[in-house]
């Protein structure tokens, strides 16, 4: 556990060392704050749904954040460091996707901001906002295991960052494979949408399946990256 | 020969490998864009799978030293591990996603289910299919959302989405997107609206048993169900029908009586007095269990009121006015609040006010013996009066017998062991409300006045499974935002915050030069 906080705390720092941070948090806050704003225009409610909604830039937003995780350490070569230290890959990819979810949270913060907006002008109910929340940061932590996965699939991070989104396009647009299949395969498919399972927390609605959906994604992507780096042991 | 065989699949291994791979996959595509030809695509697989297989064939040798090498061994079991790994991931998914596991922390739970509507849902018997025909770009999260909650609550609800521009026989039946067709059986019911409310009239409609018969008294002035101007009942007759009721006219002088099997009948503000002939009918009726809504006004003539003294109903005279709560700007049209509602099952789930114009009051009922419960059902405020001189147009004014809280409704339910549980469709059930006019088509559909007499005839004709099934209202949460609060947003979400990281980035670099 010491030596994942380790690696997270590094990929924290070496994150807000570099410039792109920077330009994908403040791209991402001028996105938000678009369509918050225009919302709260529109439809002049004391909600963030407007900004919640906007969660399909994760699509263009995550891939610039993942590409490097592995990707990069592979180019480089340090990735032999990585895993012949006595740390288990498991360990590096936890550390990794640690690490990511904290940069993400912490370009998030900012727009704590809105629901100070909000309820200077309204009286917004507060435990849909806590549980949008709740969504957008597992939501987020999805599209960045996805993210990470493609980065342990690859040492060019162009390639990293197109496979990243592909595979985020493919889970968002999933819906689409219902209408091409019917009954259970095509349920399958409309199972798998990401922002389908965002939808009720984005209305104060905590659903064990929702929850469930993002965690056994996370899992599954986790584990898929830990076997890639593995492969590099044995190939 | 067999050599020569070999050696030339030896050679084109790779070949037979791409081959076979893209001839699948082909298979594939014809299966998917055309379903009509999956014949030809199996085939085409099947040569496809042939091609793979002498290409493995060719390169036997080869796949046996990556199979049993290191590198084999490890694909092997890391595959092993992926397959169980996703597995369990899919099985945690699958037992959690069929159980209903959710805590709604709205305000007003405007997201779960009615409780009418879970009910219902537990107690069905039999299989219910819903199946909406929605193309793609079809706004239909909420429609989406409720099938999904259905399918929870109930194994027989089974749901399934189509796209009717897919069907050439969907698009010449002229189905339109967002169509949900609800099917149990031979009974069919079209939902093309997608709420709560719908979709549990369409599943009563198709697992009812029967259809209650509502009858509406006509013959004297009483308020007509055809009729679609502002004092015309059809808004309410429709919602009657959507309800699952048959809802009729009856005329007593052409049928001798209440006809059998009449779930309730309504007697909406008549204005002429009932033939003798009638009025025992409506009176027998009663007496064998029946179920009755009296809609009384000022106008009403006194033969009718003379028919439900025996039941411990008395009409006071005067128009009732109300200081206290009242539809702005009259005070001759009394309302009254949620928490001011005595308890009933008609307004146990009532969380609207209602209104009624020009109402009349009730005595305290006094219960002619113990078979009987009158119980009250409307209740003015105290600064409430009745009026029954033009001088009296303020509380002062009206002599202390004359002021509220005044009863302007009120249920009678009886039978020969009233206490005791006894088949309900023997007891006798009255609802009698002061005023007619607040189910008209003007006003029916304002506050809680819908809702009201809608519960009214589900209590009398024992279906209290719909009282309360009513479109859950989400919280307003409306903000004032002024030109120069507009622009402090503006100035806060497109230049501050996005402006936060950009400072701190471009600090951070200076510092390190």
């Amino acid at each position: 556990m010491r030596a994942t906080l380790a690696i997270a705390q590094r990929e924290i720092g070496a994150a807000f060392s570099s410039p792109s941070t920077y330009a994908v948090a403040t791209i991402s806050l001028l996105l938000f704050g678009l369509f918050f704003a225009l919302d709260l225009e529109g439809r002049r409610q004391a909600d963030l749904q407007g900004f919640f909604r906007s969660s399909w830039l994760f699509v263009f937003l995550i891939p610039p954040l993942t590409m490097r995780l592995l990707a990069e350490e592979q180019r480089l070569g340090t990735i032999e460091l990585l895993l012949t230290a006595p740390v288990r890959d498991l360990e590096v990819v936890l550390g990794k996707f640690l690490g990511s979810l904290g940069v993400f949270a912490a370009i998030l913060s900012p727009t704590l901001g809105y629901f100070l907006l909000i309820s200077a002008f309204g009286d917004p109910e507060p435990w849909p906002i806590v549980t949008g929340y709740v969504g957008f940061l597992l939501l987020g932590a999805a599209c960045l295991a996805l993210g990470l996965l493609t980065s342990a699939l690859t040492s060019s991070q162009v390639v990293a960052a197109i496979s990243s989104f592909a595979l985020l396009l493919v889970f968002w647009l999933s819906p689409i494979f219902n209408q091409l299949f019917r009954g259970d395969i095509g349920r399958f498919f409309s199972y798998l949408s990401l922002p389908d399972h965002y939808q009720e927390l984005v209305f104060g609605v905590l659903d064990a399946g929702d929850i469930v959906y993002y965690v056994s994604l996370v899992a599954v992507a986790l584990f898929l990256a830990t076997r890639a780096l593995e492969m590099r042991r044995w190939r | 020969m067999q050599r020569i065989f070999l050696s030339l699949l030896r050679g084109f291994a790779g070949a037979l490998t791409v081959l076979g791979l893209v001839v699948v996959f082909a298979a594939g595509a014809l299966a998917l864009l055309a379903p009509e030809t999956r014949g030809i695509a199996y085939a085409v697989a099947g040569v496809g799978l042939l091609l793979l297989l002498a290409a493995l064939m060719g390169a036997i040798e080869s796949v046996r030293g990556f199979l049993l090498g290191r590198q084999g061994r490890y694909g092997a079991n890391t595959i092993v591990m992926v397959v169980a790994f996703v597995g369990i991931a899919v099985l945690a998914n699958l037992l959690v996603s069929r159980q209903n596991y959710r805590i709604d922390l709205t305000e007003n739970q405007s997201r779960t289910l009615a409780p009418q509507t879970v009910e219902l849902l537990r107690k069905l018997s039999q299989p219910v299919q819903a199946t909406a025909f929605v193309t793609p770009d079809f706004p239909f999260e909420d429609g989406r959302r409720l099938l999904a909650l259905y399918g929870r609550e109930s194994s027989f609800f089974a749901y399934d989405m189509v796209d009717p521009e897919k069907d050439p026989s969907l698009v010449l039946a002229g189905v339109q997107s967002g169509t949900v067709v609800f099917q149990s059986g031979e009974r069919q019911s079209l939902v093309f609206t997608a709420t709560e409310q719908e979709f549990t009239s369409a599943l009563i409609k198709v697992t009812s048993t029967s259809q209650p018969l509502v009858s509406f008294l006509t013959g004297h002035g009483e308020r007509d169900i055809q009729e679609s101007g502002p004092n015309g009942y059809s808004t309410l007759n429709r919602g009657l029908t959507q309800e699952n009721y048959q809802v009729s006219a009856l005329n007593l002088l052409s049928a001798a009586e209440v006809p059998e099997g009449t779930g309730a009948l309504v007697i909406a503000g008549p204005t002429k007095a009932p033939l003798p002939s009638e009025a025992l009918a409506v009176a027998n009726y009663l007496q064998g269990g029946g179920k009755v809504l009296m809609l009384v006004d000022p106008e009403t003539s006194p033969e009718w009121l003379e028919l439900f003294q025996p039941w411990g109903i008395e009409i006071l005279p005067g128009k009732v006015f109300d200081a206290g709560y009242y539809l702005n700007p009259d005070q001759g049209t009394p309302a009254i609040l949620p928490d001011q509602y005595p308890f009933s099952p008609i307004t146990r789930d009532l969380s609207a006010a209602t209104f009624f114009p020009a109402a009349v009051a009730f005595a305290t009922p006094t219960q002619a013996d113990g078979t009987m419960t009158v119980t009250p059902l409307l209740r003015t405020s105290a600064q409430s009066w009745r009026q029954t001189s033009p001088e009296q147009t303020t509380l002062d004014q009206t002599p202390a017998e004359q002021r509220g809280p005044l009863l302007i409704g009120v249920t009678v339910e009886a039978g020969a062991d009233a206490t005791q549980d006894e088949a309900p469709a023997r007891r006798t059930r009255l609802v009698v409300v002061g005023d007619s006019d607040f189910a008209t088509n003007q006003f029916v559909t304002a506050y809680g006045n819908g809702d009201l007499i809608l519960n009214s005839v589900n209590w009398l004709a024992q279906q209290e499974e719909l009282i309360g099934i009513r479109p859950t209202p989400s919280s307003d949460q409306a903000i004032f935002l002024t030109a120069q609060g507009s622009r402090w947003v503006l100035f806060a979400t497109l230049l501050v915050l996005p402006l936060l990281p950009a400072l701190v980035g471009v600090s951070l670099r200076w510092r390190r030069r």
